[in-house]
């Protein structure tokens, strides 16, 4: 009754469902039990604001009196809770968030990190530079106001792409007015 | 096989030929269904290496170790929903082919019309998008966005890889699936 292409289609097809049966429940469990929350302490050692043609990314703004943030900060981040046996990688950003009268959000990354074991999950990290260019939108700082803060996103082995953010690592700093030099 | 193919008659070949369209249809329409329910034009990608689509571009591994070529991941683009510092996007450039799975690492707002201006980074790059974007281009927004990366599964993209490495595979393959929804008979 069953040769041998008819069992060949019978084995392949059920291995491949469950396979996949598997890889949902997987995916179904990291989904419901999270992450969990991790440690992270930022805080702000000093921010300056200098005028130049071209960013630390070494692009081109157009104008020499472009306005770059130059800050320094200090990292204090435990992200060994985000790991279990379903993380791949955690990418670790610290972003500095602030409103302006043109942009009611401005969300810009100064300094990442991607960690992808367990054993270099802690962070300690002093006067740290901003890796990106800290320019806002108008090119120009005045006395702006901004938030800095740790955020994560996992990306697991098979699943869903969760993220978070330290809440209680938000620190305040204020962009001085550009006063010549450099 | 043949024989088992001699055997049927005009009627039970076009059943079965009926079958094989409902089974494209099908599928057709649950891809469509994705879509729609995701808001994203293409809500299942691989990913690929550009050396995958022109021979003389080498870009490879730009968010590697997240995602390495062959990786399969799930899209959503909700219109509601802005896009977020940290959101890993596929965006696709005016007037180019192929579409980009890279980091936001800048966004700013404006304030009157929602409009969202953001900048895209490969974590594993060193630096920023704005040399793969169009001359003199700053920023992307929202329309040029596909999807937002949600989901993710390792390998499962490289059937189709390979189906592209070696197109007669492809054929081989729909040859081998046709014959057998045709001889199969419940």
């Amino acid at each position: 009754m069953h040769n041998l292409q008819q069992r060949l289609s019978a084995t392949f097809s059920f291995a491949v469902s469950a396979l996949f049966t598997v890889l949902g429940v997987v995916a179904a469990i990291s989904w419901v039990t999270g992450y969990g929350t991790a440690a992270t302490k930022v805080n702000v050692r000093d921010i300056r604001v200098i005028q130049s043609r071209y960013g630390p990314d070494y692009f081109d703004y157009g104008r020499k009196t472009s306005e770059f943030g130059m800050l320094k900060f200090d990292i204090d981040a435990d992200l060994t809770p985000l790991f279990n046996w379903n993380t791949k990688q955690v990418f670790v950003t610290v972003v500095a968030e602030y409103e302006t009268k043109t942009h009611n959000k401005n969300h810009v990354v100064v300094w990442d990190k991607i960690i992808t074991d367990k054993d270099s999950a802690k962070i300690a990290l002093r006067k740290v530079s901003n890796k990106y260019a800290l320019i806002d939108f108008s090119q120009k700082w005045r006395n702006q106001v901004a938030n800095l803060s740790v955020h994560w996103d996992v990306t697991p082995h098979v699943g869903f792409l969760q993220n978070g953010r330290g809440d209680t690592s938000t620190v305040s700093f204020t962009f001085p007015k550009f006063e010549g030099g450099r | 096989m043949f024989e088992e193919l001699r055997r049927l008659n005009k009627r039970q070949v076009a059943l079965q030929v009926l079958n094989i369209l409902m089974v494209l249809t099908s599928a057709l329409m649950i891809w469509k269904g994705i879509a729609l329910a995701t808001n994203s034009e293409s809500p299942i990608v691989v990913v690929l290496r550009i050396t995958d689509i022109h021979s003389y571009q080498k870009l490879s591994g730009s968010m590697e170790p997240a995602f390495h070529r062959g990786d399969l991941l799930l899209l959503t683009n909700p219109a509601s929903q802005p896009v977020q510092v940290g959101d890993i996007c596929v965006f696709q450039i005016p007037h180019r082919d192929i579409p980009i799975v890279h980091r936001v690492i800048k966004l700013h707002d404006e304030a009157k019309t929602g409009k969202q201006f953001l900048l895209t980074k490969g974590d594993n790059n060193n630096v920023d998008d704005r040399g793969l974007y169009n001359a003199r281009q700053m920023w992307i927004n929202k329309e040029h966005v596909v999807g937002r990366v949600r989901g993710f599964m390792p390998y499962v993209g490289m059937v189709t890889i390979l189906m592209n490495d070696y197109p007669q595979l492809k054929y081989v393959m729909l040859g081998v699936l046709g014959l057998f929804v045709l001889i199969h008979r419940e």
